[in-house]
């Protein structure tokens, strides 16, 4: 009930503010025009903006992520559409029936179907924020030691896992890295230092955002600038063909909303699944429940509301677990996670306490967000879908160049410049393997989590590890783990001895 | 092949941890279980272990990505060397030369360099989004620049 009402009183004070609802609109259109680009992600928009907004305060900082977040997943459907080219990797499901839909003439309006379905999903999703959040961070509240310490291995298997479907040795490998590398500078029991060598610079560790825009932003601009082929960008709004009622063809679709929203969100709270994954969910889901199936890749309406639905109401699950448990349910939640902590939000269990606002908070900035979304989506998108002519040459050195700037005002050091390219490098040569980035950076995030907590187990323990299997809970993640391994492998040995 | 060389990469580094975590102090002022290298210790065998793994299984999962022509993929390593370099150059002369100017040169040079066309559109784009970047993280948002 307390959530409810600082979600309206929220609500209120954003929109009554002129400054706030400047910065909301332009970090909006800043995330649509990121989701236009091809190649660029919402995890790079929200890491680029982050560092952005070392200056504001955390009370506009985050729902300015939180716009670019939204705006990106949403802005993907555009060039998904018009062009054939998922903007964002979660906008993939929106081509199948999109580009159809634009080829058979009806361009426009299937640019403003995705625009109100996502709209919708994205709403369905914040309902969500407020209602299941504060009930998870209250189940998170009764979490000690060992749950923490079993909880940060299981965010980053889990991650490891779903980022890397074809071999999730390789996301566990990453998760594992990750974890690993976060150890290094003081640590928080007896501030011993750790893999310093002396250097006074590596003492406070490594900072989040150095590693963040380096394993996300270096990849891409290099994979970016080294190609050598590149597609011709034609872009047509033809208006021809049947009108149809949007009303119509909401209510004609109100089921499958429903059912895709909430596939969405659900996909969403699982850590390190992303919206990819439930646009893909909510088609199958979708195609298998339609009384007309086989228009499924030929321009179906139904199609498009069902990716386009799930994924914008994936953003708000994937949220979730972020403010709740400090376990991200995607990449760029990973990353929303991340500034948080740098805005000195420390998001997890203790946010309840810490900031019994927040999720009300959240929840609101996110509702305006789609607000907001949906207005620039039905007004100015097809203006935005002109930056698609900018070459990738040019705009590429100014992301880099955005990210050496942000990277440096982070600490006002150049030593982190080094680290971002280091990790650059890593982060490429990781990309070049199959190696997944997600289930590293959550690693990188959760390692100090880990570290203090499993110290502490032991401590209070004696050593005795037998606490992490009397627990309830901690109990249930020993088997969620064990469960999630397993079921990579055991169907896999099966299948080879058939 | 490209499996075996990331496992022994990130074998290395987990042996490299691991042996950093054993010399560290193995009992603190809370005891043994607070010592700084048990979570190191145990996340770095956990890295060396699934490497382990990757390196001695038989089959090879990678995608294969690299499908294209030969001359494609030198033409590609070229431009990716070139802007590593020119990345390089940049972050090395930040704090050395004023940014303004370098921003300016680095952006006009690598668009030029990759586009390699439209040279004035290019020089004018760069030296307004230098002042644009200038303008919004000192001006507006009272950031220190390089």
């Amino acid at each position: 009930m307390t959530t409810l009402k600082v979600f309206f009183q929220s609500m209120g004070s954003i929109l009554t503010n002129p400054v706030f609802l400047f910065h909301l609109s332009w970090s909006t259109l800043l995330g649509i025009v990121v989701g236009i680009l091809p190649g660029l992600t919402a995890t790079l928009g929200v890491a680029i903006l982050t560092t952005l907004t070392f200056g504001f305060p955390p009370d506009i900082a985050i729902p300015m992520l939180l716009c670019v977040y939204v705006g990106a997943i949403y802005g993907g459907s555009r060039t998904a559409i018009v062009l054939n080219i998922p903007g964002t990797p979660a906008n993939a499901a929106t081509t199948v029936d999109g580009f159809p839909l634009a080829r058979s003439g009806m361009a426009g309006f299937a640019l403003n179907v995705a625009t109100i379905m996502s709209g919708i999903g994205s709403i369905m999703g914040a309902i969500f924020i407020v209602s299941l959040a504060p009930a998870l961070g209250a189940v998170a509240l009764r979490f000690g030691s060992w749950e923490f310490a079993l909880l940060a291995i299981f965010g980053t298997i889990i991650a490891g896992s779903l980022t890397a479907p074809k071999d999730p040795l390789k996301g566990w490998i990453a998760g594992f890295l990750g974890l690993m590398i976060a150890m290094i500078g003081l640590d928080e029991i007896v501030s011993f230092p750790r893999y310093t060598f002396g250097n006074i610079q590596l003492y406070g560790g490594i900072s989040l955002l150095p590693v963040l825009v380096g394993v996300y932003g270096i990849p891409e601009i290099l994979t970016s600038l080294k190609r050598v082929t590149k597609a011709e960008v034609v872009l047509d709004f033809s208006t021809r063909g049947k009108k149809l009622s949007y009303l119509q063809t909401i209510k004609k679709n109100a089921l499958n909303l429903v059912r895709s929203g909430l596939i969405g969100v659900f996909i969403g709270v699982i850590p390190g699944v992303g919206e990819d994954v439930a646009a893909w969910v909510a088609y199958d889901a979708a195609k298998r429940m339609s009384k007309e199936p086989e228009k499924f890749g030929q321009g179906s309406i139904e199609g498009l509301t069902a990716a386009e639905t799930a994924n914008n109401a994936c953003v708000a699950g994937a949220i979730i677990p972020v403010l709740t448990l400090a376990v991200p349910g995607s990449a760029p939640a990973a990353v929303l996670l991340a500034a948080m902590w740098i805005h000195g939000i420390k998001a997890g269990p203790l946010l309840s306490i810490e900031h019994p606002e927040m999720i009300g908070y959240v929840a609101a900035a996110f509702t305006i967000a789609t607000i907001l979304m949906v207005l620039f989506g039905l007004i100015v998108t097809r203006l935005f879908l002109k930056i698609l002519l900018v070459p990738t040459e040019i705009l590429m050195p100014i992301i880099f160049v955005l990210c050496v700037v942000g990277t440096y005002v982070l600490n006002g050091r150049l030593f982190d410049v080094w680290v971002m390219l280091l990790f650059g490098l890593l982060g490429y040569f990781m990309r070049l393997n199959d190696f997944p980035a997600a289930p590293f950076v959550l690693g990188f995030i959760l390692g100090p989590m880990a570290d203090t907590n499993i110290r502490r187990a032991l401590m209070l323990t004696n050593g005795n590890v037998s606490s992490f299997f009397t627990r309830p809970i901690s109990l249930a993640l020993i088997i969620a783990i064990t469960l999630v391994v397993l079921s990579k492998y055991l169907p896999k040995r099966r299948g080879g001895r058939a | 092949m490209r499996d075996r060389i990331s496992a022994l990469l990130f074998m290395s580094l987990g042996i490299f941890f691991l042996v950093g975590a054993l010399r560290m102090p193995r009992v603190t002022e809370y005891g043994k279980y607070g010592a700084p290298g048990i979570v190191p210790a145990f996340f770095s065998i956990m890295v060396i272990l699934l490497c382990f793994i990757m390196l001695v299984r038989k089959h090879e999962s990678t995608s294969d990505t690299r499908s294209v022509p030969d001359e494609i993929r030198r033409k590609e390593n070229r431009k990716l060397i070139l802007a590593s370099v020119m990345f390089l150059v940049y972050v090395f002369l930040l704090g050395k030369i004023n940014f303004l100017i370098l921003t300016s040169v680095f952006l006009s040079a690598t668009s030029m360099v990759f586009l390699r066309k439209r040279f004035v559109l290019i020089a004018l784009t760069s030296v307004g989004t230098t002042l644009g970047i200038y303008y919004l993280f000192s001006r507006v948002f009272l950031l220190p620049l390089p």
